[in-house]
């Protein structure tokens, strides 16, 4: 059975025999469902928790997600023991899959198929829609701190009609300007960072994910650092690439 | 020639009578799933953009001197000729199968009936727009 709190460890094949499931997420062919894995919780914006959720509507391109299938429990006469289903995608131009994660790789549709595995057949198939991320939008365009307080800012990516785009971003972290007055983790690499406000001053937190670029102007009330002038930073954070 | 010897002659050459009387009629590709975008498969010709898949039913019809019957899916098969292209597989205890759009190129589509050609359909896959 599926784990659907191992995180990364939910696997793409799964033996789960689902009864009574809904429609919206129903594999083409009306043989099972496709679900989205969360398990790595809200890095993903296409999960609200990390329980499986619906497929969403458009995945970003350089983003990596996960999906799992379960079989009708009338439809392939499959029981839970038996060998399961791999994920695969109908072209590695699109999509490019490895055990447990895909990843999205030009804009377009592609066709994610639950293949039977040891039969060679394909039980269900789904089609997902990848666009590239358009903009970055910061939940909050600038931040107002004290010094010692923390602040995480959350990066919404959204596609070129500004709908906002599911999957697991690459994202790096970078204080522009300001360094005296704000520090972050620059090895995080998720859509979330954590800032720390250090002395008084102005900053600029930037983030990259993919190809779209954010700043986030961070002004810190306080002292400024002792010896130091702060370099200051644009005060029109969000702007974006 | 008697008349017995005439009947005997054509009970002799009855089974190649009805052989060359029936073959494969025709085949038609049945319950083309919808694709997402401008793809198309149809029973003449196919246009399908990377990375999109189809499910379908394929049908085949023989004549005989008895007339033109459907048969069953036992002898029916489908087939690529460029699998690089386009490719496709069975769908699990199911009569139907699923065709999907590899990679850019020109591929043939093949439903055959015990082995013998039934249906041809050339499909051109493109990129994405």
């Amino acid at each position: 059975m599926r784990d659907h709190t191992g995180g990364l460890a939910a696997s793409l094949v799964c033996t789960a025999v689902l009864v009574g499931c809904s429609s919206a997420d129903t594999g083409v062919l009306g043989n099972g469902r496709f679900r989205y894995v969360c398990g790595a919780g809200l890095s993903d914006l296409g999960c609200t928790n990390t329980s499986d959720q619906d497929l969403p509507g458009a995945i970003a391109v350089g983003a990596k997600f996960q999906i799992a299938y379960a079989p009708n429990s009338s439809a392939g006469g499959i029981v839970e023991g038996e060998s399961g289903y791999v994920i695969v995608a109908a072209s590695s131009e699109l999509a490019a899959t490895t055990a447990n994660t895909i990843v999205a790789l030009r804009p377009g549709y592609v066709a994610l198929m639950a293949e039977h595995v040891g039969k060679s057949t394909v039980d269900d198939f789904v089609h997902l829609k990848f666009s590239p991320i358009q903009t970055l939008r910061p939940g909050r365009s600038s931040l107002t701190l004290s010094a010692g307080e923390e602040r995480v800012i959350d990066l919404q990516p959204l596609d070129p009609n500004g709908s906002p785009l599911a999957g697991q971003i690459p994202c790096q972290w970078l204080v522009t300007s300001g360094a005296q007055s704000v520090a972050i983790d620059e090895n995080a690499v998720s859509r979330s960072e954590t800032v720390r406000a250090l002395a008084g001053g102005t900053a600029t937190v930037r983030a990259t994910c993919v190809n779209a670029t954010a700043d986030i102007a961070v002004t810190v009330s306080g002292l400024p650092a002792a010896g130091g002038t702060d370099a200051g930073g644009t005060d029109d954070g969000g702007t974006n690439g | 020639m008697g008349e017995r010897a005439l009947l005997r002659l054509l009970l002799a050459l009855s089974p190649i009578m009805v052989a060359g009387c029936s073959g494969i009629d025709h085949a038609t590709l049945d319950g083309v799933t919808t694709m997402p975008d401008d793809s198309m498969l149809t029973n003449t010709t196919g246009r399908m953009r990377t990375g999109i898949a189809a499910g379908l039913r394929p049908r085949v019809w023989t004549h005989d001197l008895w007339g033109t019957h459907e048969e069953g899916s036992g002898g029916i098969d489908v087939e690529t000729s460029n699998a690089a292209v386009l490719r496709v597989a069975h769908v699990t205890n199911d009569n139907r199968y699923v065709v999907w759009a590899a990679a850019p190129g020109e591929a043939t589509l093949s439903v055959t009936l015990d082995g013998e050609s039934a249906m041809r359909v050339r499909v051109t896959v493109t990129d994405q727009p």
